[in-house]
């Protein structure tokens, strides 16, 4: 996937004019640019040579941003790979991707934290001091001692200032990790890559209003001052007379006079100003009628327009002026709320015509009712007074707890799911991403059915502790989401476009994961158990935790071969076959198999309780390569699903099952020794 | 320990149809699943498919080393079927009890019968058409053939096709004749490459087989990908004690023309073809991107299908093919694109096709729903069971209980 509004196309206008008098034809080419942004790859300009150097040495804040500034600019909407979200979210995707938190520390500040929001309106409006912010985090010193630049500790944050001087080493290191396949890069090699992109990402934010602040000169030209009646014109003036500079270039096509010059002169200080602003936000809704109207504009897409079509641009022009008019009153707090809330209803006014306006508000939501983040909050609640009731057994108060903290975590945690379908228009699942919010939702359902089924506080804790677990590992994952595709609702690939398929396919796959997973975590607790001597001798409670173990594995198994053949049927619809042996098919397969197998070793008699538990380990092991493993191959159709840096947690997993096993092992032995019944 | 007397025929149904064959069977598919995808990270699907999911045996390397051989996927499935029919559905207690779990059965021998005829009797490929522009055949991106066309014949001449499995099999000094009453040559081919190129002789390379008029064999490792494989291959032609020699490649602009008894053959060789029964013309191809992005939302292609019954417009798209006469057309992809998926600005779009003929191509749908519902019966008696079982257990006094 790749922005089409990021680095510089050096020249919008300079190169109209040598178009002009090249071929006296009054412009070509598209409305937008083309220049591609391709993830973390794919510039050729240095970190540095562009960029800091337009961002006007100039004032800082005095004071913080009032509560409504900040919800104003929080809900303004923008349109980011490939749909409109409110500013918001965007300040929160590019502080995560640069900072890895979304709450940004300053070390020597009168306010202590900035959150996204406030980063952003600092990054735009006052830019000389976001150059100071430490929103940069690095892991490795490695990278640091390549670029020249002494490195803090171990993992720290860095400001743009800090990393200045070594930005032309920071793009030979660059260059030289480009030259490695992505697969086989080093993790230093990737976090410079990284490091390079959130570094360019970052000057393009800070350079987006750059041109406003500019007053662009005439240069005596007596054909200028006529048109903009002073020696000097704003951004705003130059597009609004974008026709009569066009009128006049045309006439001045054969006397290169002083004029001349002076346009050429103009023409060239415009494109200087709008070279750091390219991947700047796109904030300008789009004027109807153009080739390619869904498309947002940022400043240098509206300069394109005005001068490359005969669009109408009032709107456009009107949001414009707005906006130099917000960064003129950007030292008076009153003026500047006043001015914002101006440049808010033009915005929503425009994207509301537009019809795209209607998700923001709840999307706006969304992220201040967090409820991720807060529904495992009430996960660790319950854990914890489940084991507290450990210590109290038959507190029913506790219990009552525990049942609230875990049915509290799950709404949450389904409300946040239902939220992101309704933004997105699609099912549950679509993305990595989504998979474990949907994974431990369902984990948590089911394990909440079956505590009403067998009342034995076991299946409850399960649940909380997955909800645990697979919340936590939502908010690892967020990052890597956000550095591989942009968003964690970022736009889906062609193939994916059926909600049909991904209603069913994808969902009960999943669920089949849910099962499998759950199927697992519960043969631990009888594994463990039997280790430790819980209950010991209650036979009845390890033969319900069998039982629980059994249904749980068919659960997975009716929605796995269902959702795998239900995938075999969109592919034969997609690519014209049912089944490919392609890695993520096969690690569907591999879950049925394993299903399958067990059961048939548990009708045949082969495997009685124990080997049911040891089984089931086995089988969420073989649910994590199929959900993760399969994805770090990097071959086959589903490439919409590889990922990368997660290899070593995945081995983290595995080594851990493989350490419960030995000591399953380990425990029959001891027991055969003893004479006690395994 | 009583001897067991049922007589060798029951025994040997017993061992078809029983747990230990089944689960041994799922148990090494499960291996040669796992194999076969780590497999295909160093050599690709195609040499995974050829290596674990065929008949033969197939190696187990751990390391580089090959550790153990075990029987392909498909003789895996073939005895697994045989397990299912015999242990699953002869075996098996026809009672209310075990409907599900016969449905199901006979769900997954109904599938694996779809996957052996797309096995056995399938074909697929690509058509890659730029707009205006009509095929009646499409190609297959694997398999290869050598074509004898006569030249300057009026309509319609015929073809001669050498499919790769008579030549695939050729290589140092093996070669083979071929020969037809209707052509006055005999074509000798020698020294199949699967993956070549074919250059001037330096000294910096040793050509593989005969270097003829300075040119040479360059043989290159198989491709993961292997559809990008060229392969290459020396051939002879032999007029009465007359012969002439040449090199046939993938990737040749032109075919190599022979001359015998006055008549002009081309000799090529290609990318396997297959016939379509009618015609495809490509009217229109759209692709709209994301607002802001170089990423393709969706991309369809408006198709004619013409035959002798006349033209018939019609839409492709993804996930929408077109079945029509046993063969099915999906909109796969286009290009030309670069490496990161953009297209090069100001170019024309081509449209690619899959292409597959696949007489089951409706079954594992049809299969898909019969494991569902056997899924539901079976798990669903369970659950019920499980839950009326827990509400007694739940219900019983714990004094009773003790």
């Amino acid at each position: 996937m790749s922005e089409s509004k990021s680095f510089p196309q050096s020249g919008a206008l300079s190169s109209l004019l040598a178009i002009l008098l090249a071929c006296s034809a009054l412009l070509t080419g598209p409305v937008h640019a083309t220049s591609q942004e391709a993830g973390h790859e794919g510039h050729n300009h240095a970190p540095g040579a562009h960029g800091v150097e337009t961002v006007t040495p100039g004032e800082e804040r005095t004071e913080p941003w009032s509560k409504n500034v900040i919800d104003l600019f929080a809900s303004l909407p923008v349109q980011h790979g490939g749909r409109i979200k409110p500013l918001d979210k965007l300040a929160a995707l590019k502080l995560l991707t640069f900072n890895g938190k979304r709450t940004l520390e300053l070390d020597d500040s009168g306010e202590s934290k900035l959150k996204p929001t406030p980063w952003l309106l600092d990054c735009l409006f006052f830019p000389t001091q976001a150059l100071d912010y430490p929103c940069f985090r690095v892991e490795y010193d490695a990278v640091l001692a390549a670029i020249g630049v002494r490195a803090k500790d171990k993992l720290d944050w860095y400001s743009y200032n800090d990393l200045a001087p070594g930005l032309s080493n920071l793009q030979r290191e660059f260059e030289k990790a480009l030259a490695t396949e992505a697969a086989d890069r080093t993790a230093v090699q990737r976090q410079t890559v990284n490091l390079t992109s959130d570094v360019r990402s970052f000057l393009g934010l800070v350079s987006s209003l750059e041109p406003l602040r500019q007053q662009f000169r005439t240069d005596g030209s007596a054909r200028l001052r006529e048109i903009f009646g002073r020696e000097q014109s704003s951004l705003q003036q130059i597009i609004s007379e974008a026709d009569s500079l066009n009128r006049l270039a045309n006439s001045l096509l054969d006397q290169q006079n002083e004029d001349f010059e002076a346009l050429r002169s103009l023409f060239s200080q415009v494109d200087r100003s709008l070279e750091g602003s390219q991947g700047s936000v796109a904030l300008i809704p789009p004027p109807s009628g153009g080739e390619d109207e869904g498309t947002w504009l940022t400043l240098p897409d509206l300069v394109r327009t005005a001068f490359q079509s005969d669009l109408d641009l009032q709107q456009q022009l009107g949001i414009l002026a707005t906006l130099e008019r917000l960064e003129a009153s950007k030292s008076s707090p009153e003026a500047f709320e006043r001015e914002l809330t101006q440049l808010h209803g033009a915005v929503v006014g425009l994207a509301e015509e537009r019809g795209e306006y209607s998700m923001v508000p709840l999307e706006i939501t969304l992220y201040k009712l967090d409820p991720f983040t807060n529904s495992l909050v009430f996960f660790m609640l319950a854990f914890v007074l489940l084991a507290l009731g450990w210590l109290l057994p038959g507190n029913q108060w506790l219990l009552r707890g525990v049942w609230a903290a875990v049915i509290i975590g799950f709404s949450l945690s389904t409300v946040g799911i239902v939220m992101r379908c309704v933004i997105r228009s699609r099912p549950p699942v679509v993305s990595l991403y989504d998979t474990i919010l949907f994974i431990t939702t369902s984990m948590v359902l089911v394990s909440m059915l079956l505590e009403k089924l067998t009342r034995q506080r076991i299946a409850l804790g399960v649940g909380a502790v997955l909800g645990i677990a697979g919340m936590f590992l939502a908010m690892r994952y967020e990052l890597k989401e956000i550095e591989s595709a942009g968003d964690t609702m970022a736009s889906v690939v062609a193939v994916l476009d059926t909600n049909y398929y991904l209603a069913i396919h994808v969902t009960t796959i999943t669920l089949g994961y849910a099962g499998g997973l759950l199927a697992g975590a519960l043969a631990h607790v009888w594994i463990l158990g039997q280790l430790f001597g819980y209950r010991a001798g209650d036979k009845a409670f390890y033969k319900s935790l069998t039982r629980m173990i059994y249904g749980i594995i068919c659960f997975c198994l009716l929605f796995s071969i269902f959702g795998t053949i239900m995938g075999g049927v969109w592919a034969n619809d997609s690519w014209g076959r049912f089944w490919g042996w392609d890695p993520k098919e096969n690690g569907a397969l591999l879950i049925c198999i394993w299903g399958l197998l067990i059961l048939h070793l548990r009708m045949g008699g082969y495997i009685l309780d124990r080997g049911m538990a040891v089984m089931a380990v086995i089988g969420g092991m073989v649910v994590s390569a199929s959900w993760w493993g399969v994805n770090l191959l990097n071959v086959g159709l589903h490439s919409y699903g590889f990922t990368s840096g997660v290899g070593l947690a995945l081995m983290g997993m595995w080594g851990i099952e493989i350490l419960v096993l030995g000591l399953c092992g380990l425990d029959v032995i001891l027991r055969k020794t003893r004479g006690t019944p395994v | 320990m009583a001897k067991d007397k049922r007589s060798l025929g029951k025994l040997i149904v017993s061992a078809l149809g029983s747990y230990a064959l089944c689960s041994s069977c799922l148990f090494l598919l499960f291996l040669l699943t796992i194999f076969g995808t780590l497999h295909q990270v160093d050599h690709g699907l195609y040499d995974a498919k050829k290596v674990f999911f065929a008949w033969d045996f197939a190696p187990i390397e751990i390391s580089g080393r090959t550790v153990a051989y075990l029987p392909g996927v498909a003789s895996v499935l073939a005895v697994l079927t045989v397990n299912l029919i015999t242990g699953g559905l002869l075996r098996i207690r026809w009672v209310a009890k075990n409907t599900g779990v016969i449905i199901i059965h006979c769900g997954i021998i109904f599938l694996l019968l779809a996957g052996l005829v797309k096995m056995t009797r399938g074909t697929e490929g690509i058509l890659r058409l730029w707009e205006g522009e009509k095929l009646d055949h499409f190609e297959s991106q694997e398999l290869w053939e050598v074509s004898i066309l006569e030249l300057d014949k009026q309509a319609p001449a015929s073809e001669f096709v050498i499919p790769d499995e008579h030549f695939r099999d050729l290589r140092g000094d093996a070669r083979r004749r071929f020969t037809s009453s209707q052509l006055p040559f005999d074509l000798t081919l020698s020294g199949f490459v699967k993956n070549c190129n074919v250059m001037p002789k330096g000294p910096q390379w040793e050509a593989k087989g005969e270097v003829i008029d300075g040119y040479g064999i360059l043989q290159l490792p198989p491709s993961k990908e292997a559809a990008q494989d060229l392969a290459g291959i020396h051939a002879m032609v032999a007029v009465g004690g007359v012969s002439q020699r040449g090199i046939l490649f993938g990737a040749q602009r032109y075919p190599w023309v022979v001359e015998a008894d006055g008549r002009r053959f081309a000799i090529d060789m290609r990318h396997r073809r297959y016939q379509m029964p009618f015609e495809i013309r490509l009217e229109e191809f759209t692709k709209e991107d994301y607002p802001g992005l170089t990423m393709a939302k969706t991309y369809e292609s408006v198709v004619t299908r013409i035959d002798d019954s006349g033209e018939e417009r019609i839409l492709i798209e993804m996930n929408e093919p077109l079945r029509e006469d046993g063969i099915v057309l999906f909109q796969s992809s286009y290009g030309p694109q670069r490496a990161d998926g953009s297209v090069p600005p100001g170019v024309q779009l081509y449209s690619v096709f899959s292409a597959v003929n696949n007489p089951s191509d409706k079954w594992p749908e049809y299969s898909m729903w019969v494991i569902a519902l056997g899924l539901l019966i079976t798990f669903g008696r369970t659950l019920l069971g499980y839950i009326k079982k827990q509400n007694q257990r739940l219900a019983t006094p714990v004094s009773e209980k003790s």
